[in-house]
């Protein structure tokens, strides 16, 4: 199974050292104004201290943004299994003695590694950019888990990226690689849908101000313990990519029944 | 359960039964002799890649009984796949890969991966070790496939139309190295194209197959000597009788009949001149046999 994961990895290390390259353009974007904030012209030459800190928190917030790009990587894998149908390579590992599990799996895997990398490397970044920035609070979470920002949302984003690698992924199986606009209906259509409940969430919100501040409050306090923020979106995209794999598993051993 | 050192045919099929919509492979049987190389003919969709693709159990049939090197499939299925190499008609390695990186991948896939074979069929064939594939011309990823298709000691080849779009040269130096490795006796060679010449220079066996049926199978030279075409005047044609032939081609300048008993049709009308004939004649008037006479 690892000479399987290899010849992935020879066909998509070009795609991710661009990906992991554009995660250091940003990184470093970040890491010079954290910097000039600190100890350089922003410092010496800003009107007041309150924009220094303004700076300190944006630029921190590259780390966020870097570690989120990275984390796109996961799709160069799921891109692989049509161009492993496209190719004939599917076909020929089918001809071959080496089961469907592993045939599926390596993909599968190769999706969780490169999650598991991208965000402990983002994760990284942002803890780097936050330790020069210093402590202050989050931009986005408050509270006890204000410094935690970056890894949190990091964690977050990578559990949604995994759901959708995987969900991707047995899609790419469903259809044998060939995509049309029924596919790419099915693809985006969950993300479409919880973007647009998402905003009618928050334009319902916006009606009325009390009753959304009370809300995020309550929110917020639920969102204050360990299992919430990390444990829950880790064990969910955990689990949604197993089923993910033996759907596609399932999927791979019966094909040829349908036309 | 067959023992697999001690089969005599290297592939059985018997009744294999696969539904499609608008197609039906039906109750296809034939033998693949062990040491033998079994050419596989028909038209473009009558039902090869169907049936290559059933042996390999890549797609499942409705029913029928399938044995590969003595083993039944698909109880048997991946002990038996890692002695049998499928050869296609397009390289299944990416295009990006050069056959440094692929002789490392294919130590995963094969438990009796020999790089030293793979590197000397590089070498006898003059590709490239670190080329990307993407350059290779057409014969040069052929020749690329057979030569990983050769460095596992399979004992099956199965080669779905793999010598189509190549240049005769190429295709000579292919099917010499298949007759090389029919050098051991335990070799077998299960080749469908329709390239009829090519099975006229090497195959032993041919199964002809068309729209789903199997039409016609046995040891090639026999088929060879019991067919043959009448030329004769459209009055003259007038004489036969249907049993008597498989399809006749007429024409204003006369008629062209394919029998397929040579000596049978000589007594019966005698005076007629029965020429010898070729697997792509026999392939043409077979296709045409619904018919009592086309042009």
């Amino acid at each position: 199974m690892k000479e399987l994961i290899l010849r992935d990895i020879y066909l998509i290390r070009k795609n991710l050292l661009i990906t992991f390259g554009i995660f250091v353009v940003i990184f470093m974007l970040g890491l010079l104004s954290v910097l000039s904030a600190k100890y350089g012209n922003i410092q010496k030459y800003a009107f007041d201290s309150g924009l220094i800190n303004e700076v300190l928190q944006t630029s921190a917030a590259f780390g966020i943004v870097a570690g989120v790009i990275l984390g796109t990587a996961v799709e160069h894998v799921y891109n692989l299994i049509k161009k492993d149908y496209d190719c004939g390579w599917h076909h020929y590992l089918m001809s071959s003695g080496i089961r469907p599990e592993a045939i599926v799996g390596v993909k599968y895997l190769m999706v969780v590694i490169i999650d598991i990398i991208c965000l402990m490397t983002g994760v990284g970044g942002c803890q780097l950019l936050k330790a020069i920035a210093g402590a202050g609070e989050g931009l986005l979470i408050k509270g006890a888990f204000a410094n935690q920002e970056g890894m949190i949302i990091l964690v977050w984003f990578s559990s949604i990226l995994l759901i959708i690698g995987g969900y991707f992924s047995a899609l790419e199986y469903a259809y044998k690689g060939k995509s049309n606009q029924k596919t790419d209906i099915i693809k985006f259509l969950p993300i479409m849908v919880a973007i647009i409940a998402g905003m009618i969430f928050f334009f319902i919100m916006e009606q009325d101000e009390e009753a959304s501040k009370r809300l995020l409050l309550a929110l917020f306090d639920k969102l204050q313990n360990v299992t919430v923020l990390y444990i829950v979106p880790i064990v969910t995209s955990l689990v949604v990519t197993v089923i993910c794999y033996l759907i596609s598993v399932r999927i791979v051993k019966k094909e040829g029944k349908r036309v | 359960m067959g023992n697999v050192k001690t089969y005599e045919n290297a592939i059985e099929i018997r009744n294999l039964t696969k539904k499609y919509d608008g197609f039906t492979l039906d109750k296809v049987s034939f033998d693949v002799p062990k040491g033998s190389i079994m050419g596989f003919i028909g038209q473009n969709g009558a039902g090869k890649t169907t049936t290559i693709n059933s042996l390999l159990n890549i797609i499942n049939w409705d029913s029928g009984e399938i044995r590969l090197l003595g083993q039944e499939m698909p109880e048997h299925e991946f002990e038996v796949k890692e002695q049998i190499s499928a050869i296609f008609d397009v390289l299944p390695f990416n295009d990006d890969l050069s056959a440094k990186q692929l002789t490392r991948i294919m130590r995963g896939i094969w438990k009796e991966w020999d790089e030293d074979t793979f590197l000397n069929y590089l070498e006898r064939f003059q590709l490239p070790f670190k080329k990307k594939f993407g350059q290779f011309s057409k014969g040069m990823k052929m020749k690329l496939q057979i030569a990983a298709g050769l460095s596992h000691n399979a004992k099956l080849l199965i080669m779905d139309e793999a010598t189509t779009g190549l240049d005769p040269v190429v295709r000579n130096e292919i099917l010499d190295i298949f007759l090389e490795y029919l050098q051991d006796e335990n070799n077998s060679i299960l080749m469908s194209s329709h390239i009829t010449s090519d099975l006229e220079k090497i195959a032993d066996m041919v199964t002809f197959i068309d729209k789903g049926r199997i039409l016609l199978t046995g040891i090639k030279d026999e088929i060879l000597d019991n067919h043959g075409v009448v030329k004769c005047s459209k009055k003259d044609f007038r004489d036969f009788e249907r049993e008597d032939y498989i399809s006749a081609r007429v024409t204003d300048f006369g008629a062209e009949v394919m029998v397929n008993d040579r000596s049978k049709a000589a007594k019966k009308y005698s005076g007629a001149v029965i020429d010898k004939t070729t697997l792509e004649e026999i392939m043409l008037f077979y296709v045409n046999r619904d018919k009592n006479q086309w042009s």
